[in-house]
């Protein structure tokens, strides 16, 4: 994915200026924008404006949720032979992360052999502004999806979960995406 | 008086703290699978469920809220799962919990122990402990990632609210191997 100067410069601002706003947060997006052109690694910034859900009959804390929902911010790290050593670093620096900002975690699942998933939040009980999802798959790799909005509903944003397949994310590889888990 | 009350929850501090060092020695070890669910957790599963008109229904959703958080450690290995036992006996020995009930079926030993909470229906703690269980699981064709795994051992940790009326539901909804058993408890 390759941004011309002027969007990044901008998107470079926009994020500071966002940074500046909610300083927990600034670590987790500094490492997206730190990595989003580095090799091995993929981003997808996805607002849901663009992602169409035309086709779906939302109940209506479904649709609720779907609208306060910003963006999907995802970062995935591909593992390929020669960067295995790489990959042992980013999984550090990822739970360095996630361990020190004040991220609530929601649960925590898996082992040693073949991968481990991560599910924390940050806000408040009634209204959440960040979703974190962490997976990786020893074979194949993290990835990171930040579910960024404002006040959302943790319940009904969770009722969203089996609705994934039906929405219609244009041209990311969201299957791909979806592949991790 | 006073002093009883300090005494009382340094010693609460302690057991509390040796129960999580139990799990987070094993937790990152080699061969174990581990889960954790916080409170958070529940408390959203339980509110989407909440519209439930069936009463039954309700309850169980009403006590998940109150569990503040579940752990399991598996492993499918013997020597791992020997130092399991070690440690959850040493764990015991501290840590005053109530043996609820322990049943022996060749190979496979299932033991509950218990805290007990604001009346004898309710407890603040509880651990499951299975061993033995590669006898089953070897049958089942429990598969991770398409790969055949036996599980030999499952401690299940379980804080919070608990009515244990409301736990064989629990199991039900959860597919941990030797859950089955809680059927038990709430009898």
């Amino acid at each position: 994915m390759k941004f011309s100067s002027i969007k990044y410069l901008f998107l470079v601002i926009s994020i500071f200026s966002l940074g500046l706003s909610c300083k927990f947060d600034q670590t987790l997006q500094e490492y997206f924008v730190l990595n989003q052109e580095a090799s091995n690694f993929v981003v997808y910034d996805i607002p849901m404006s663009l992602v169409s859900s035309n086709n779906i009959n939302f109940t209506g804390d479904q649709k609720e949720a779907f609208e306060s929902i910003e963006k999907l911010n995802i970062l995935g790290y591909r593992l390929e032979e020669n960067n295995l050593n790489q990959f042992e670093i980013e999984l550090q620096n990822i739970h360095e992360i996630l361990n020190k900002e004040p991220f609530e975690e929601l649960l925590r699942a898996g082992n040693n052999n073949d991968g481990k998933i991560i599910l924390k939040y940050l806000g408040n009980n009634d209204a959440i502004d960040e979703l974190i999802i962490f997976g990786r798959i020893n074979t194949k790799g993290f990835i990171i999806i930040r579910v960024l909005g404002e006040n959302m509903n943790p319940n009904k944003v969770l009722t969203l979960g089996n609705l994934i397949n039906q929405l219609d994310f244009g041209q990311v590889p969201v299957n791909e995406v979806m592949e991790f888990f | 008086m006073k002093k009883i009350q300090i005494s009382l929850i340094l010693v609460m501090i302690t057991t509390m703290s040796f129960g999580q060092n139990l799990f987070t020695d094993f937790e990152n070890m080699d061969g174990v699978t581990s889960i954790v669910v916080n409170n958070k957790m529940f408390s959203m599963l339980s509110s989407i469920e909440i519209n439930s008109s069936d009463a039954d229904e309700q309850q169980f959703w009403d006590m998940i809220k109150n569990i503040t958080s579940l752990k399991v450690l598996t492993t499918g290995d013997v020597g791992i799962a020997n130092d399991m036992t070690k440690r959850v006996k040493q764990y015991l020995n501290k840590s005053n919990l109530d043996e609820l009930m322990r049943i022996k079926d060749g190979d496979q030993m299932v033991s509950m122990y218990i805290r007990e909470g604001k009346d004898e229906f309710h407890v603040t703690e509880l651990l499951m402990f299975v061993n033995g269980l590669k006898e089953i699981t070897s049958d089942q064709n429990i598969s991770i990632n398409g790969e055949k795994r036996d599980i030999e051992t499952v401690i299940l940790f379980l804080n919070g609210d608990i009515d244990l009326r409301q736990i064989s539901t629990l199991s039900e909804k959860m597919d941990v191997p030797g859950v089955k058993h809680f059927k038990k408890a709430g009898q």
